[in-house]
């Protein structure tokens, strides 16, 4: 959550009026623009991207001033970021969505002539600028490839995330896994996205931005829950939805490893109960993974870690359409509580996607009501409620 | 021919019947090996996968290979003992085993090596040139870190850090200090920079600036006023007032003034800052600065660094 607040999930619950979303534009540390008119936006996450938030900006600048020519202009993409606020018409909370960097800008500009004694002038007539911003640091990340970087002997996870990004932002480690040791054999892909990636790997963590912009490095298996989704009066539930899969869905974890003195290390753990059991009607499905572990037993708890991992975190995407709240972030747990003719039964899942935009309304551009997430839950979760439900 | 793409994995020699094989992750090949490698059993091996074909690289060791050493013992059952630097490996010989001391050739075809004896004593011909070797792109090792307050308020104990309505109409972002007219209840303002600092991490601070926003028009509007500055150790708002832990640092801000950057605070409370402290503001006069609604950059922290 950006902001853990009761009153923000009271809000998000009950009516809005006059909510906003402040952007400002900011480059190399400096406020350029404070408030910039944005007469169109849409936010969207999604965990499966190396830069997961992406967003786009409509501008209107009707004197033509903020309409970049140069790179180096308030919204040219040559490193100029976005900060941008939601905050609430009625009490005036904020809840900051920290910095993002802007990839592409597309200025519509008009002009008016007039003629003079000296000839005919242009005017600026007005602009729009569409803008489409990624958040910062893994945009940054994305772009800046690594050169000649490697792991210095005996460095930890934390460590090098923080050296391999401080060009670039901070790292939020508040929420994350124990720290690891990198292995002595491991180097360095050249994108620095993947680098980010493999070195969360090896801590089983993700990543995601925080308010401040910050990476914050968080369990794989989410944080929470931190927000209870569910139909009633006074819920925040449009409507939810089901799509069953069998794409990323496995019941067995090959973990491989090589010891200090070159011996390879294979650990392998399998789901053996369930409807998903190994060797079962479903097959065998095995997922691999590349383990940092160096001796036999490292490899086996990190197959039997993943298997878990396989299990808890989920792998049933679950569309759901709700109020949309502000705070939420990709990999916070939330309790959707699912309409079955067993009754209301409550499945915790992790949002692995949302998408939220502006709407228009009496009172003008307005962030909209309803926003949409993707849920990814467990297969035992669903399994359990099959059995409530054949049962009745 | 299935495309494995290419892969280099660890693998294990095993015995094959009365040949020998390698073992990757259970899946067991038999050839083609590398002419120069004799395998013993369970050597460790790399093995190149590439185009549904293995190819057992040779065994792999975690240090350099030394061309010589140094008979340290006499032989038992076929082995020699001989020391490298401070190591002492089992070597094989043919003939009369060389005399304890002496300088040998290792000959490396197989995991356990070969002596040939005797080496002469050797010097090689000045070091390797340093020179020629490429360098990495150089790191920043300085700079200014721009670290915008994430979010800023003002408590106090009637109403924590505000509610609808309760401010009579000043934002609930402003950062205010003192009592206001006719209130018994004083602020503290507070501004809060999340983990931002954590991007200088293990840098050395030598500056902290604040750029304020403009000055709110409350209180004794018209008069200069004495704003006291204290750092406290929160990153985001807590459920309660924050814990100031240096300060105050005074900083008179005059009537009406506009943006203006001050400092820079004293060094002593750079760690509790770079441990993702914030600034807070408390104490009389009633004297209050614009929050984030009105200036995103009000409360900025502008920090000079450097690294050795």
């Amino acid at each position: 959550m950006r902001l853990v607040s009761s009153d923000l999930d009271a809000e998000v619950a009950g009516s809005s009026q006059g909510d906003t979303l402040q952007v400002s534009a900011w480059r190399d540390g400096s406020l350029l623009v404070p408030a910039l008119d944005v007469t169109a936006w849409s936010l969207g996450w999604d965990v499966s991207r190396d830069v997961q938030g992406q967003a786009s900006f409509t501008v209107s600048d009707p004197d033509g001033t903020l309409s970049p020519w140069g790179m180096g202009d308030p919204l040219g993409p040559g490193g100029s970021q976005l900060i941008f606020s939601w905050k609430s018409g009625i009490s005036g909370l904020r809840v900051p969505f920290g910095p993002w960097r802007i990839r592409t800008a597309l200025p519509a500009e008009q002009w008016l002539v007039y003629g003079t004694s000296r000839g005919p002038i242009r005017v600026s007539g007005g602009s729009k600028v569409q803008i489409t911003a990624d958040e910062a640091v893994m945009a940054s990340a994305s772009i800046c490839r690594m050169d000649g970087e490697s792991v210095p002997v005996g460095a930890t996870v934390y460590a090098e995330l923080q050296r391999i990004l401080r060009d670039y932002g901070a790292v939020d480690t508040t929420l994350a896994p124990p720290d690891e040791t990198i292995p002595s054999t491991y180097v360095y892909p050249e994108s620095r996205t993947a680098a980010v990636g493999d070195l969360l790997d090896m801590i089983s963590a993700v990543g995601r931005s925080g308010p401040d912009g910050a990476l914050q490095v968080v369990p794989m298996a989410g944080v929470g829950p931190v927000w209870t989704i569910q139909g009633d009066a006074g819920g925040a539930l449009v409507s939810f939805d089901r799509k069953l899969s069998d794409a990323a869905t496995y019941n067995a974890a090959t973990s491989k490893g090589t010891a200090d003195d070159g011996a390879p290390l294979v650990g392998r753990a399998y789901l053996t109960t369930g409807p998903l059991a190994w060797g079962g009607p479903f097959g065998k499905v095995p997922e691999f993974h590349q383990a940092i572990a160096k001796t036999q037993g490292g490899v086996d708890a990190d197959a039997r870690t993943l298997r878990d991992h396989q299990i808890t975190s989920g792998t049933i995407d679950l569309p759901v359409t709700c109020l949309a709240h502000p705070g939420l972030q990709p990999h916070d747990l939330v309790t959707v509580v699912a309409p079955t003719v067993a009754g209301d039964i409550p499945l915790v899942g992790r949002a692995v996607a949302m998408a939220w935009a502006s709407a228009q309304s009496d009172k003008g551009i307005t962030p909209g009501k309803m926003m949409t997430l993707s849920v990814r839950v467990s297969t035992d979760l669903l399994e359990a409620v099959a059995a409530q439900v054949r049962r009745g | 021919m299935a495309d494995l793409g290419v892969n280099v994995r660890p693998g294990v020699v095993v015995a094959a019947g009365t040949a020998l094989a390698v073992n990757v992750d259970g899946a067991v090949y038999a050839s083609p090996w590398w002419g120069s490698y004799v395998p013993v059993e369970r050597d460790n091996v790399r093995v190149l996968l590439c185009a549904g074909e293995a190819t057992i690289l040779g065994p792999t060791i975690t240090g350099p290979r030394a061309m010589t050493g140094t008979v340290a013992g006499t032989a038992s059952v076929g082995l020699l003992p001989v020391t490298i630097g401070t190591d002492t490996i089992q070597c094989r010989y043919v003939g009369t085993a060389p005399s304890i001391g002496s300088l040998v050739l290792l000959s490396w075809e197989s995991t356990t090596p070969w002596v040939i004896a005797a080496a002469a004593a050797y010097t090689p011909p000045g070091t390797f040139g340093g020179s020629s070797a490429p360098s990495a792109p150089s790191a920043t090792m300085s700079g200014v870190l721009h670290m915008p307050a994430v979010t800023t308020g003002s408590y106090r104990s009637a109403d924590g850090w505000g509610s609808p309505g309760s401010r009579g109409g000043m934002s609930l972002s402003a950062v205010v200090q003192g009592t206001a007219p006719g209130s018994s209840y004083a602020y503290s303002g507070a501004a809060f920079y999340g983990a931002q600092a954590n991007q200088i991490a293990g840098a050395t601070w030598d500056t902290a600036q604040i750029r304020l926003g403009q000055r709110l028009e409350v209180g004794s509007n018209n008069s200069a006023l004495t704003l006291h500055v204290y750092v406290h150790t929160s990153p985001d708002k807590p459920s309660g007032d924050v814990s100031r832990v240096a300060g105050p640092y005074d900083y008179t801000i005059a009537a009406h003034a506009g943006a203006q950057e001050i400092g820079p605070l004293p060094s002593g409370c750079y760690n509790t800052l770079a441990a993702n402290g914030g600034i807070s503001i408390t104490g009389s006069p009633y004297l209050g600065i614009v929050g984030l609604d009105v200036d995103p950059a009000s409360f900025q922290l502008d920090v000079g660094w450097h690294r050795a």
